[in-house]
């Protein structure tokens, strides 16, 4: 059987599956209540000079039927007393001693960060989160992000705190930049036990377009917010990978953005990170999804054999290359299954309109199965995209595998495009209709433009 | 046997009838549309009779545009919210989904048009105001869909339209021959004042032109004259008996049934004899007026039958008995013991072989 502890310098937990910081870890309730459920940390909601909120703090993105494909928020850090939240802190420690507690921290000056290292450390915190992500409102006021988007500033903070720090320090990212690898290294520089990748990323989620007014509103008005949730992974992703990738970037990442299941956390640990923290989901469905969460991953590392966590970490990267180094010589075009095709013809739109003319519509017309017209097909996935139907459209390798050929061979081979009419341009054989060949084309009886 | 008891009030029957395809919420619709593939040349579409852009009118209302679908309906059917609710979709546009490949449920075509078509109905939104008068005029006999859709597309093109039917209220078979369940009377109506109102075609009841000095007259007064006269009563058995007391014509006896409802009573035992679709719907509706045995006899093969397979199961699902392969040769009444007058005995049938 799988063994899921999870050990990020230093910090244990019985599983990789912490909350992050936010509202789901404001209390020391919730958090009992959640490792009561099985999940292995949580990240406090973040401490510092307690704060006053905005009432209507989210809004969110829909996608059809599905909700909150991505999420954004207003709210700052913590609005309760330290006080209290050390005594929770303490509780929750002893009631759960072997579920990592990490306090999140946010405060200025030199004094504040460790007077506050201080008291979470007595409070018995496993470690502490320095919250240099938060890309609202706290960022105003010199801190959060504005500290993640300056390397330099971040790495003195960090020092600051390992000045004090008896308990690993992990520095929590702002996505709010162009270069992730830079904050990361700084964190290093400053002494920093761990990384943590995402927070939000600055966004508006939508606009009231009958008052004109952004989401969430507050009286009227809006402010930009982070944005999180699922619609993030893929940025969260990246981000993860570049550090992960960097050497420079020597201590372990705990994966944030958009995880809501089991496959998500895989992903983020074949691409790096130790252990994965969750947010959005559990804003949408509760403490419970833990159980999926685990029972998944737990599966997962049985049928592919890894014992432990860092048996699996990371294993994605070596497979992550410059786009120079990938093979120009590798050729798939699409295939579509006759028997799983449905008719939709989405297919035949995606090329047609999206791509390279590849598709053909089926002269049957009892069946509306189309096909695939080889020669045009550059192998570009998309019609395997929009098909509907599992496993209907798929892509067949034609080349025979023997043959690899990179931008960066070709390079050095003096036998890459260099003009603009290079007769070594990818797309010079490859057959285009002729303009005026679209308005020829028979489309259906009920395309036509409104009004006509 | 019986499931209903025969409906006293108008609640009643309301329950007895209540809707098979009842109006969607706003979230069920945004569900519902959600899963529309947005087909190319999407055969819900040619499936269609009026070729109503599906996918179109769908994506509308999934992008919240609920008046911007209701349009995109009545541009191609004026019928579009009874459309929705009676057309026989399963054998139609829904009949036609690319869903039923893989076996998934198709879309709800025929709720999400109503939803949208009631949107607009309920909020008044008008679409459409008739073109200026080009002097001509036309005389449109019958007021059903035939009838009313062409005078609403005459008025788009200026003439002046009057409509005559036989019936006290307008949309034929809409309000006189579809089964309750399947549209109330208020709807059929709600949707002919909101036509009437952008068209202004006028309407004239209870005018039978059934003599040729009335066809004589609208051919001096009109420049044209367009027969719209679909419903017809139903066809003769031409066997004894036909005439005796409590022996109707299915499409009276629905016409009955849509206009008093619950003043209406059915005996408890009921024959209906055809395989049709209106066969289908009598013997329904009796079974929902309370009748404890209805049979369903058809001369035929149960596969031979006219009617859709959808409407034989919906009759079977109220407790329709089918009896097949029998013709009917005499309807035949007699008087019982206590001199009390029995309509009919039974049938004598021959077995078809
Ligand atoms: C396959 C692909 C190729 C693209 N190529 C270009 C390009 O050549 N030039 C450019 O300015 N943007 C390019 N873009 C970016 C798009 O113009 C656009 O900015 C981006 O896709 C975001 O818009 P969307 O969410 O509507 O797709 C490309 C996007 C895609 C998906
Ligand atoms: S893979 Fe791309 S080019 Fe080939 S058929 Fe599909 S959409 Fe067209
Ligand atoms: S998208 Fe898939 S299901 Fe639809 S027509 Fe193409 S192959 Fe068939
Ligand atoms: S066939 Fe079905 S999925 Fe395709 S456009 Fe029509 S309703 Fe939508």
């Amino acid at each position: 059987m799988a063994n899921l502890q999870s050990n990020l310098a230093g910090i244990k937990s019985p599983n990789p599956f912490w909350l992050a910081s936010a509202p789901p870890t404001n209390s020391g309730y919730q958090v009992m209540k959640a490792f009561d459920a099985g999940w292995g940390g949580a990240v406090w909601k973040t401490l510092g000079v307690p704060v006053v909120n905005v009432s209507s703090r989210y809004g969110s993105v829909n996608y059809r039927n599905s909700r909150m494909i991505g999420f954004n928020n207003i709210e700052l850090i913590t609005d309760r007393p330290l006080r209290d939240n050390l005594r929770e802190i303490t509780e929750v420690k002893k009631r759960f001693p072997d579920h990592a507690v990490i306090a999140s921290l946010m405060v200025e000056t030199k004094e504040q960060w460790h007077e506050i290292m201080r008291q979470v450390t007595d409070a018995g915190a496993d470690g502490v989160e320095l919250n240099f992500g938060c890309p609202h409102g706290m960022c105003e006021r010199g801190m959060g992000s504005a500290v993640g988007q300056e390397p330099k500033v971040l790495k003195t903070i960090v020092s600051w705190v390992k000045e004090v720090a008896t308990i690993p320090v992990i520095v929590k990212l702002t996505p709010n930049i162009t270069d992730i690898t830079r904050p990361a290294v700084a964190a290093v520089e400053g002494g920093g036990d761990a990384i943590s990748l995402i927070n939000t990323i600055q966004s508006l989620v939508g606009v009231d377009i009958d008052n004109f007014v952004p989401y969430p509103v507050v009286d009227g008005k809006s402010t930009n917010g982070g944005y999180c949730g699922p619609a993030v992974k893929p940025i969260a992703m990246n981000m993860l990978k570049n550090c992960a990738q960097n050497p420079n970037v020597t201590i372990p990442i705990s994966g944030i953005g958009g995880i809501e299941n089991w496959r998500d956390a895989v992903e983020f640990i074949l691409l790096g990170a130790t252990n994965v923290q969750v947010c959005t989901a559990v804003m949408h469905y509760g403490f419970g999804i833990i159980r999926e969460l685990t029972d998944g991953l737990e599966r997962y590392m049985d049928e592919k054999g890894f014992q432990t966590i860092d048996d699996m970490r990371g294993l994605a990267l070596p497979n992550i290359k410059h786009w120079e180094d990938l093979n120009l010589k590798y050729k798939v075009v699409a295939s579509i299954n006759p028997d799983k095709c449905i008719g939709c013809q989405l297919c035949y739109t995606a090329c047609e309109d999206g791509a390279h003319q590849a598709i053909g519509l089926s002269t049957n017309l009892s069946d509306r199965i189309p096909h695939i017209i080889e020669e045009n097909c550059v192998g570009c996935n998309l019609c395997s995209l929009v098909c509907p139907v599992e496993e209907c459209i798929t892509m067949e390798r034609r080349d025979d595998g023997t043959e690899t050929k990179t931008w960066a061979d070709r390079t050095a081979a003096g036998n890459i495009p260099t003009t603009f009419n290079d007769e070594l341009a990818g797309g010079l054989h490859h057959w285009v209709p002729e303009p005026g060949d679209a308005l020829k084309k028979r489309v259906p009886r009920h395309y036509k433009v409104s009004g006509e | 046997m019986s499931e209903f008891l025969p409906p006293h009030t108008e609640s009643d029957f309301e329950s007895n009838f209540s809707q098979l395809k009842p109006l969607m919420n706003s979230t069920e619709a945004y569900y519902e549309s959600s899963r529309c593939l947005f087909c190319y040349d999407a055969p819900c579409v040619n499936a269609c009779p009026t070729g109503i852009d599906i996918p179109l009118f769908i994506r509308q209302i999934n992008s919240d545009n609920i008046f911007g679908a209701a349009k995109t309906i009545f541009d191609s059917n004026y019928f579009g919210h009874a459309c929705g609710k009676v057309c026989p979709t399963e054998v139609l546009c829904e009949g036609a989904c690319v869903y039923n490949h893989s076996d998934v449920k198709p879309i709800e075509i025929g709720r999400l048009q109503s939803y949208a078509t009631a949107k607009a109905i309920v909020a008044d939104k008008l679409f459409y105001t008739p073109a200026a008068k080009n002097g001509k005029k036309v005389a449109v006999i019958g007021a059903g869909p035939a009838g009313i859709s062409c005078a609403c597309e005459l008025r788009l093109h200026g003439y002046e339209v009057d409509i005559f039917d036989s019936k006290a209220m307008p949309s034929g078979l809409t309000m006189h021959g579809v089964a309750p369940y399947k549209i109330t009377n208020e709807d059929v109506l709600d949707e002919m004042a909101y036509l009437e109102k952008q068209f202004g075609y006028r309407l004239f009841h209870n005018t039978t032109i059934s003599a040729k000095e009335d066809i004589d007259q609208l051919q001096r007064n009109y420049d044209a004259i367009f027969l719209g006269i679909g419903l017809g009563s139903t066809s003769e058995l031409n066997i004894p008996g036909e005439d005796l007391e409590n022996v109707f014509g299915a499409v009276e006896f629905i016409e009955e049934l849509k206009i008093h409802h619950h003043f209406v009573s059915v005996p408890k035992k009921v024959i209906v004899l055809g395989g049709g679709n209106t066969a289908m719907d009598a013997a329904s509706e009796s079974a929902r007026m309370g009748a404890e045995r209805v049979i369903l006899a058809y001369r035929r093969s149960r596969e031979e039958m006219g009617a859709y397979d959808f409407e034989y199961e919906l009759a079977k699902s109220v407790g329709v008995k089918g009896m097949f392969n029998v013709s009917p040769v005499e309807i035949m009444s007699f008087e019982d013991s206590v001199n009390q007058k029995v309509p009919f005995r039974g049938f004598r049938v021959k077995q078809r072989h």
